[in-house]
């Protein structure tokens, strides 16, 4: 059987969801860094407080296929496949689940629903005993059905993050007539890009993707401020390539100007 | 490598063939003589119209070079050039004249109001160039009508393949460099990647993937009647069709310069220095540009770079399930280490069947040719069972000629599941009313379309679903 489960780890660790939910549903509750809550099957406990914060720890919920109502991950590498559309692109996905004790209701009115909370979903294989982590993304907006006592949340990558910082420009000789290639550019964006989106080191580019940087030649270029977003987006129509993030990594890579 | 889809494996299927043959992104190029400088000129419209015997390449530029200045270094050469992936495996060829190498003097475009559009049409004809090919065969049994169908559809032991070319296709097509080096009046059985027989009504096709050079690709086909059932040499014909432009056309104010091509070069533009269009560069350019109404004289070149994107690639929209694939290399290719006498191994090629369909068990009938194998030289013919699921297993020669009986390993790697990723390439398949697998789409030479995956939508409504965003390679 194919199942697929989600977990979200929640901002910060609280004591007293773990002291809430069953002790034997919690793996390893009191030596593990991670302490994972299934939602359905664990039970926090209606009223269950989550105070206090114990550091080092991280708390995840998981929604397995049983309280799962429907699951959506697209990632793509391009916003158009028909036509050139090199560039970044933002991937997301969307997640709607049952809460039938009104456990994540619980988590929602203490606030503890935030975005920008790592959610990872996992393809599983129950014949084989093999998972497989598909998507991680971060999570974006919730809603709660207290009617139906369902849960849902759209799920974004940070990538769009980038549309909020700004880089300062970049201005080269002209007067030397400097020719830099857009492998040139590419190391000096990437160090304007923040360690945290693990974005592409030049020795994981693919050889296609490398040479075509290197065989670009820019006589006069320059880079006005802008955002990192703006940048690298220039990069990527300048190169014809693709940005977009899978499983956490940010990748770069050109496709053969297609 | 490619992975197959099978189609009980695919459930619904949103299929949308793009126009073919829409040239984009065409490139070229300016030169102000003032100014000792090159330019790179904005292209509008792009058409291409191709019909039996004729087809016409058209574009348009605008000659508002002021705001899109940008500085090429070097003159290098200049010359007419095609996109060089046509349809398929058809290529188109470099043209370059030899008379006026330079062309700075092709056109020269006088002072006038900016926006002024230029049409250039390249105009040219199809033509085909006969293609013989002679196929030496010889079977290894004697062969009744059931061995003969097996070697029509398959399971023929091809000696060597010799190709003849017309000296003709030499000069024209570089692509064929490598090919007529070793192919024209030679053997080539390196060059040969598989060999695959098909039935075809009163006739079968012949077809061989033949690999040019290193990296080059390509598929003829060629029809003949059908074999002997001895040894014999096959003289099998076909054609391969190529379109040769002959004349350019440039038409401004009204009047048309044309210019015929007498002489074609075999060179392809290599892109080493990628000469970027204005429109695809303007973001990086320098704010600097040329405010010189003096300079406003301008000959137009054209830059050997036409096209880094070819649209008009097929493109499919396939929801599947997550379970197995296999990979297209997996079929006929088995790895045999004749141990414990030798752990070497010898490579057997089983060309044109689908063997290794991991979900089941199969017996399959196996034809061996041990002389690459110098301690072990000779042919044999033995009986494969591949058990279900399995990566690893022995096999046993039943019919052998010159040992004794030995065990055989052969490897499979796993068949793939889960999900896709994005640059995977996979071949679709659908199911044909004779009941068989089908690839969703072919190339013109009839070789199953690669598609490469753009995208992939995980989704979960009671049971999981993978949606692949699919366009041709």
């Amino acid at each position: 059987m194919i199942t697929l489960t989600a977990k979200i780890e929640l901002s910060g660790a609280y004591s007293n969801l773990l002291s809430a939910a069953s002790p034997s549903l919690v793996d390893n509750a009191e030596d593990t860094e991670v302490n994972s809550f299934i939602i359905g099957e664990s039970r926090l406990g209606e009223g269950a407080v989550f105070g206090s914060v114990s550091s080092g720890a991280i708390t995840e919920i998981v929604i397995n296929y049983r309280n799962l109502i429907s699951l959506e991950s697209s990632i793509f590498d391009r916003s158009d496949i028909k036509l050139p559309s090199w560039g970044i692109i933002s991937n997301g996905g969307r997640l709607e689940f049952n809460d039938p004790y009104g456990d994540v209701k619980g988590l929602a009115e203490q606030n503890l629903l935030t975005s920008n909370q790592k959610a990872e979903i996992y393809l599983n294989n129950t014949l084989t005993k093999k998972s497989e982590r598909i998507a991680e993304f971060y999570t974006s907006d919730w809603d709660y059905d207290t009617n139906n006592k369902t849960a849902s949340v759209t799920l974004k990558d940070n990538l769009e993050e980038w549309q909020n910082i700004q880089i300062e420009g970049i201005r080269y000789d002209i007067k030397n007539q400097i020719t830099r290639s857009a492998y040139n550019l590419f190391l000096d964006l990437s160090n304007f890009t923040p360690s945290k989106y693990n974005f592409i080191k030049v020795p994981d580019l693919d050889l296609s993707t490398l040479n075509q940087l290197k065989r670009i030649k820019l006589q006069y270029p320059y880079l006005e401020r802008s955002s990192l977003w703006a940048a690298w987006d220039k990069l990527c129509v300048l190169t014809q390539c693709y940005i977009y993030q899978h499983n956490g990594k940010t990748i770069f890579v050109y496709k053969g100007g297609n | 490598m490619s992975i197959i889809i099978p189609s009980k494996n695919i459930y619904s299927m949103d299929r949308s063939i793009v126009a073919k043959n829409i040239i984009d992104g065409v490139s070229v190029q300016g030169y102000t003589p003032n100014l000792q400088k090159n330019i790179d000129v904005p292209v509008y419209e792009t058409s291409q119209i191709i019909d039996e015997n004729n087809y016409t390449f058209q574009f348009s530029i605008n000659r508002d070079f002021k705001k899109h200045f940008v500085g090429v270094s070097g003159l290098g050469s200049y010359c007419f050039s095609f996109i060089r992936d046509y349809v398929g495996s058809v290529s188109l060829p470099t043209i370059q004249p030899s008379k006026d190498k330079n062309m700075s003097r092709i056109l020269s475009l006088g002072k006038g109001e900016n926006n002024e559009i230029y049409s250039v049409t390249l105009s040219g004809i199809k033509r085909t160039i006969p293609i013989s090919a002679d196929v030496y065969y010889k079977p290894d049994v004697d062969m009744d009508a059931q061995t003969l169908g097996e070697i029509l559809y398959g399971d023929a032991k091809v000696e060597y393949v010799t190709i003849n070319l017309p000296t003709e296709a030499i000069v024209v097509e570089n692509t064929y460099n490598s090919m007529t080096a070793t192919a024209v009046g030679q053997t080539i059985p390196n060059n040969i990647h598989t060999l695959v027989f098909e039935e075809d009504k009163d006739y079968f096709t012949f077809r061989f993937d033949a690999l040019y050079g290193s990296y080059i690709y390509e598929a003829l086909t060629y029809s003949g009647e059908a074999l002997a059932d001895v040894q014999t040499t096959l003289t099998m014909n076909g054609e391969r069709v190529e379109y040769i432009a002959t004349k350019v056309s440039i038409t401004l104010y009204g009047e048309t310069l044309e210019l015929v091509l007498s002489d074609f070069s075999t060179k392809f533009p290599t892109n080493a220095n990628n000469l970027l269009s204005v429109e695809r560069n303007e973001l990086m350019q320098s704010s600097n540009y040329i405010e010189d109404e003096d300079n406003d004289w301008y000959d137009v070149l054209f830059s050997p770079t036409i096209s880094q994107y070819s649209n008009g690639k097929e493109t499919a929209t396939i929801k599947c399930s997550i379970s197995n694939y296999y990979d297209e290399e997996k079929n006929g290719v088995i790895f045999i280490a004749p141990t414990p006498y030798d752990t070497s191994g010898v490579e057997v090629y089983l060309d044109g069947t689908n063997i290794f369909y991991i979900n089941e068990p199969l017996t399959y009938d196996l034809y061996i040719d041990f002389t690459t194998n110098s301690e072990y030289a000779g042919k044999g013919q033995g009986t494969a069972v591949i058990p279900k699921g399995s990566t690893e297993t022995y096999f046993y020669i039943n019919d052998y000629e010159w040992f004794e009986e030995i065990s055989r390993i052969y490897t499979l790697d796993e068949p793939r599941f889960g999900t896709f990723k994005q640059g995977d390439e996979v071949i679709p398949m659908v199911y044909g009313a004779d009941g068989q697998d089908h690839p969703m789409s072919l190339y013109k030479d009839g070789t199953p379309k690669v598609f490469q995956v753009l995208g992939t939508k995980v989704f979960y409504d009671g049971a999981v679903w993978q949606e692949l965003s699919l366009q041709e390679v």
